[in-house]
Order: structure tokens, then sequence, then C-alpha cells
């Protein structure tokens, strides 16, 4: 017999029937199994490590371009005198402004009794043009209670 | 936000806490000008002596009523300011705040005896009614309205003074960070402003003492004018030296 013939003989070969029959029974009813506990926790932590280098690496950049603003900024920006800003010494100074103007009108005057006002209260710092009705209104002197006084006291 | 900052604005939200009233739309006008038209032309537009004294005697208690409706509404107006101020939790100021509303109410008192007296007057009793409210005005409540404005002003000063304590502080953290704080024209400036403070605390040291102690100053109105014009020079001086620190820093 060649060695031809052999191999032919070779192709003939199969499982026999019956176990053809019980294998293809026990692969049939064989039901896939859950995964291990182990192994699923294994994944998710795979999954967790790769979700988390993500967000990672972005925050990582995310800071990285604030912290490149900030510092061009600064390099940019004036240079900050904690303290020695003009507006906020202004606006201190305009505070004790006001005061002063105060003491002013609290001390016993004739002219600041003409009318019933607050007597402790500011005057507009910026006061409008006086229209042509005001103006001639305070050409047109009062008489102040202190002056009806001494025209009542004759 | 710094210190400063922060005060500043607990200052400001203190003014603007200032009650803003309109007295005048409650009373009515205090010009006597035509009251006193009225009265001199009495003279020359009537012939009948009788009618004169009558009509003179009429213009005159119409005068004097409005004289007191309008020195009471000053009253009320002084009252009213001093109800508002928000005094520090402090029982001697509070009580100090009480002593001076009693006493306009005691001023408020004698004008409201003057009112009821007016309808019985004649002429020459409503010259010396007005005589007598003049008197009282000038004594009385001039007194009493300085008081008050003392006692507010020096009770404002406190968060003015704690204002600039706090801009001071912060100003010498900026001069020691830029190591400048013994250059010549920095530490006169801060020679300056350190005096001006210290003059203002002086003087509001002066005032709370006498607040402590129930009484407000008859020259207090001149210390509260003296501390705020030291603070005033305090704050010109800041602001040099703002100037002198930005020749004196390079940029970054």
């Amino acid at each position: 017999m060649t060695l031809f013939e052999e191999i032919k003989k070779l192709r003939a070969i199969g499982a026999s029937r019956e176990y053809t029959e019980k294998s293809r029974r026990l692969i049939l009813s064989h039901t896939p199994h859950a995964h291990p506990a182990r192994a699923e926790a294994f994944a998710f932590f795979v999954r967790a490590v790769r979700a988390g280098s993500t967000a990672l690496v972005s925050g990582a950049f995310i800071i990285l371009l604030i912290l490149g603003g900030v510092a061009a900024s600064r390099f940019f920006s004036p240079v900050e005198f904690g303290g020695l800003e003009n507006g906020a010494i202004k606006a201190e100074a305009d505070l004790i402004d006001i005061q002063i103007q105060l003491t002013e009108l609290g001390e016993y005057k004739e002219e600041a009794l003409v009318h019933a006002e607050s007597t402790l209260r500011t005057e507009p710092l910026l006061k409008p043009a006086p229209t042509v009705t005001e103006q001639k209104k305070s050409e047109k002197k009062p008489v102040t209670l202190e002056a009806a006084l001494d025209i009542l006291s004759e | 936000m710094n210190k400063a900052t922060l005060i500043l604005i607990a200052v400001l939200f203190a003014s603007l806490a200032f009650p803003l009233h309109s007295f005048a739309a409650e009373i009515p006008s205090c010009d006597f000008q035509e009251d006193a038209k009225t009265l001199s032309a009495i003279a020359t537009s009537l012939q009948n002596e009788q009618e004169k004294i009558r009509a003179e005697l009429a213009i005159r208690k119409a005068m004097l009523a409005r004289v007191v409706v309008c020195a009471r509404g000053e009253v009320k107006i002084v009252s009213d300011d001093l109800h508002a101020l928000r005094v520090q939790n402090d029982v001697s100021f509070e009580t100090f705040r009480a002593q001076l509303l009693r006493n306009l109410e005691l001023i408020d008192t004698q004008y409201a005896s003057y009112e009821r007296r007016i309808k019985d007057l004649g002429i020459w009793g409503s010259k010396e009614m007005a005589r007598a409210i003049r008197e009282d005005r000038a004594k009385s409540f001039a007194r009493a309205k300085e008081a008050v404005t003392t006692f507010i002003l020096w009770h404002n000063q406190r968060d003015l003074i704690a204002a600039a304590d706090a801009r001071l502080a912060y100003v010498t953290e900026t001069v020691r960070a830029f190591s400048i704080e013994n250059e010549e024209a920095v530490v006169a400036h801060f020679e300056i402003i350190s005096a001006t403070l210290l003059r203002a605390k002086q003087e509001h040291r002066f005032l709370e003492k006498a607040f402590r102690e129930q009484y407000a100053p008859e020259e207090g109105l001149l210390n509260v004018k003296i501390a705020l014009g030291a603070m005033e020079e305090a704050y010109q001086e800041f602001s040099a030296l703002s100037e002198t620190v930005k020749t004196l820093v390079p940029r970054y």
C-alpha cells in the first residue's frame, strides 16, 4: 500500500455515530455560567482605571490651561499694589468728606432752619445747574424761623 | 476681598441705613415771608386803630402758631435721626442716647406749652413769647442738636477709623512685600499717616470717655472735626504713598 492510499484511508476516519450523538447532547445541554464575582470586580476595576485616567489627563490639561492663563494675565496686567489702589483710597476719603460736611450742618445756624429738613443729612455732592425758575426762587430770600421770631419780638 | 474693603462696605451700609425721611410733607412751610409782608402792611393799609390792633394780633398769633409747629418739627427730625442710629451694643452709649432723647422730649414739651398759650395772648404777650422761644432755641435746642450731631458723627467715626487702620495694615504688608519699607520717601509717608491717625484716635477717645460718663462736651463737635480733618490728611498721604510706591516698584 502506498503512502497515498494510506492517507486516503485516514480521510475516511470519523467519530462513531454514538459518540457524536453523546457529544452533541452534552454540548447542547451545557448552559454558560455567569462570570464569577471576582472576574467581574476585576473588569469593573479595569474600566474604572481607564475612565479615571482619562479624567485625570483631561483635568491636568484644564489645570494647565488655567494656570497658564493666570500666569499670562499677571504678566500682561499692571502690578497690584495691595491697599494702595486709588479708587479704594478715594472712596474712603469721600466718606470722610461727607462726615465733615455733616459736622457743618450740625452746627446751630439760622440758614439750616429755613426748611424743616434733617440737619444731619448730606446735600448731593454733584448738583445739577439751577434752572431759571430755581434761580428766581433763590433770589426771593425766605424769612427764616429765627427771622420770624425777630419780627414778632419787635 | 480685603478687610478694608469689607469695612468700607459695612460703613456704606451703615450710611444707607440712615433714614431719609421727608418731614417737609408733614409740616407747613417754614418760610415766613408772606406773614412778614402782611404784618408790615397792616400799619399802612388800615386806618382804624382798633382794626389795626385786631389784625396785627391775628397775624401775630398765626405766625407764632406756625413758628411753634416748625420748631417742633425740627425737634422731631433730630429725635428721628437719633432713634435711627444703630448704637453699638454698649449700655453706656444706649443710656446716653436715651438721655439725649429725653432732653429733646423736654424741649418739645416746652414748645407744646407755648402752643397752648398762644390763643390767650395779647400783642405784648405775643412779643414776650417770641422772645422766649428765640432764647429757648438759641440755648436748649441749639445745644441739644449739637450734642446729637456730635454723638452720631462720633459713632460713625468708629467705622472710618477701623477702615483707616485696616488700610494701614494692608499697605504695610504690601510695602514689605516689595521690600521698600525702608525707603526714605515711604518712611516719611508712613510717619505722617501714623501721626494723623493717632490724632484722630485721641479725639475719638476723648469723646468716647465723655459719652461713657454721660455728657456731651461743649466743644464736642470741634473734636469730631479735628478727628475727621486728621483722617482726611491721612488719606491724602495714603494717596501720595500710592504714587511713591508706583515709582519705586518695577514691573514684574
